[in-house]
């Protein structure tokens, strides 16, 4: 295969990007803890950084779309982010620690986008849904790995290690950018049709109804689908004793085990079968899980149920670049895209984590799952009741881009 | 006006300024605070600090003391548990169950012994864990789920009418995240 090594390069990116992402999630709370930062400072702290997140998931679309070396943004955004853990690990008093928040929420925004555009300018659009399968798989194995790793460096070693450990891992993956020949990259997405048909504002993008549905769907989708890990979670440290930790270890590891063996056949099935099919699949298992983890009890039954998560995940994970890539097929706007569907992501996070704490508070922990699952199911309908198909109708799909 | 006045302006201004000063003067000046030395080594930090268990694995970060209206502590308040950050809750410990030296602090209840404990909620009445009480000779073994819980009168001094303790940590990241399960497709949350 001509482009090879650059092939590997990507795969090999994926997997250390997921590294690296591992330990900003809500391993950070500990750490500061164990500076000694009171619950308000932690809250002020995360708070910034997911409102970074939120506000330049637009700017940094449009800024990467902008950029005509992708592989430049990547490597930018991967610098920062070691920078950011190194300030965590090695400073972690109140100013360094938010720069490094609003550091690290900038640079997410602008790197997911840039491997997404990479992906396609590698291997072009009939082949991008396979492609961001392997994406999913490698990244899904990265996650697992650094999810067992660093667990085990938090707790034996210290957590300030994992953050070290984060920003020896940015070494990899630059040398794994390094990898991806700008050669290589030849199927870039030109634009058909011309700027002045209103193919380039923002708000021309969030007209179509394509765009609209499917973030309404990744809305509904993380504010179903987030919150119900770690509440799972809390109530494995409730009711096990000394296996606690392993189960939750397990319940990290095995949806992304899932995830690694099924994404590339959910890329597959997408060019094969449509991508309302997959989408359908994977969202009906949010209310499914909803459903069972209310009613399960046993610890071991949640590592199985976490398998559904798998599931879903590997759905939206292949789905969202694809169908962003599909939208905006014959302009320019793809990381812009990718950017409102990360926004809607983005919202939905945040508000699911503290909706479903109150809620399993007040009603306890069954009724918020139940709750959650009713918003998968949700998400379920708009998909199923508004989704359009987007692929691409023909054989040649880079010559019947004439509709915006 | 007169030059006259000068001088008696003058005058008056001084004897009110001299007036506190006088008054001053007959109070005896304020003392500094005194200084105690505490030597190194003789006593030891404990908000943020970890917890290890009776395995000696980290289980815990000290984030809260609550105290009596005499000033001696009574609980701690521990974020507990969890893997990577996932799965963490709030409990209260009986200051009598945590050991304090050089090398840490002790936990001497164990995490079975922790099964199905309640959370500690803000403002709420406070179930505080102890170490389980010296088995009866009829029992079989010191409980392994019946972890002594005593509620003490005193609420903690936090301001009520908060939702209870999220059982996840505010990382609303994300989201983020977090945890590697979420979509990759931004942040974690």
């Amino acid at each position: 295969m001509r482009a090879g090594r650059s092939r590997r390069g990507l795969d090999w990116l994926n997997f250390f990007v997921a590294d690296v992402q591992t330990g900003f999630g809500p391993f950070v709370a500990v750490y500061l803890t164990t500076q000694a930062w009171t619950e308000v400072e932690i809250g002020f702290a995360l708070s910034l950084g997911t409102l970074t997140a939120m506000i330049s998931q637009l700017p940094a679309g449009a800024l990467v779309d902008a950029l005509r070396n992708k592989r430049l943004a990547a490597m930018l955004a991967l610098l920062a982010i070691a920078l950011s853990a190194v300030l965590l690990a090695a400073l972690p008093h109140t100013l360094p620690v938010l720069v490094s928040e609003v550091l690290h929420g900038f640079a997410s925004c602008v790197l997911t986008p840039s491997i997404a555009a990479i992906s396609l300018a590698l291997v072009g659009r009939a082949a991008l849904g396979e492609r961001l399968g392997r994406n999913s798989r490698y990244q899904a194995l990265g996650g697992a790995i650094a999810a067992g790793v660093m667990g085990l460096v938090g707790t034996y070693v210290a957590p300030a290690a994992v953050f070290w450990l984060t920003a020896a891992l940015t070494l990899p993956s630059l040398a794994c950018l390094a990898m991806i020949r700008g050669e290589d990259l030849t199927q870039r997405a030109v634009p058909l049709v011309a700027r002045s048909e209103g193919g380039g504002r923002l708000i021309d993008l969030l007209r179509q109804p394509g765009i609209l549905v499917f973030s309404g769907c990744c809305l509904l989708f993380t504010l179903s689908n987030a919150a119900m890990l770690p509440l799972a979670a809390s109530m494995v440290t409730r009711q096990a004793g000394d296996e606690a930790n392993l189960i939750i270890a397990a319940c990290l590891v095995v949806p992304q085990l899932v995830v690694a063996g099924l994404a590339p056949r959910f890329g597959r099935l997408a060019e094969t079968r449509g991508r309302r099919l997959v989408l359908i699949i994977g969202f009906s298992m949010l209310p499914l899980r909803g459903a069972l983890l209310a009613l399960v009890q046993h610890p071991l039954g949640l590592v199985v149920v976490q398998a559904l998560d798998g599931i879903s995940a590997a759905t939206l994970g292949v789905m969202l670049p694809l169908i962003a890539a599909d939208l905006t097929r014959g302009s320019n706007r793809f990381n812009l895209c990718m950017g409102v569907f990360g926004l809607a992501v983005g919202l939905g996070g945040t508000f699911s984590t503290s909706l479903a704490g109150l809620v399993a508070g007040w009603l306890g922990a069954g009724v918020a799952f139940g709750m959650l699952g009713g918003i998968g199911l949700a998400c379920l309908v708009l998909a199923w009741a508004a989704m359009p198909e987007t692929r691409a109708p023909g054989p040649a799909p880079d010559l019947a881009a004439a509709r915006a | 006006m007169s030059r006259r006045c000068i001088p008696a302006l003058l005058g008056l201004s001084l004897l009110l300024a001299a007036t506190p000063l006088a008054a001053q003067e007959a109070r005896a000046p304020e003392p500094e605070a005194a200084r105690d030395i505490l030597a190194k080594g003789s006593v030891f930090r404990v908000l943020g600090q970890e917890v290890r268990g009776v395995t000696n694995i980290v289980v815990a970060q000290v984030v809260n003391v609550l105290v009596d209206a005499q000033g001696q502590p009574q609980a701690a308040v521990l974020d507990y548990g969890g893997f990577l950050g996932v799965g963490r809750r709030r409990i209260a410990v009986g200051w009598q169950a945590l050991s304090f030296g050089p090398e840490g602090i002790r936990l001497s209840i164990s995490r079975d012994q922790m099964k199905n404990f309640p959370d500690y909620k803000e403002g709420e009445e406070v179930v505080v864990a102890l170490p389980p009480r010296a088995p009866e000779p009829a029992e079989a073994t010191p409980a392994t789920d019946a972890p002594a819980a005593e509620t003490p009168a005193e609420p903690p001094a936090a301001p009520a009418a908060e939702a209870p303790a999220a059982e996840a940590p505010a990382a609303a990241a994300p989201p983020s995240e977090p945890p590697p399960a979420a979509p990759p497709a931004g942040p974690k949350p």
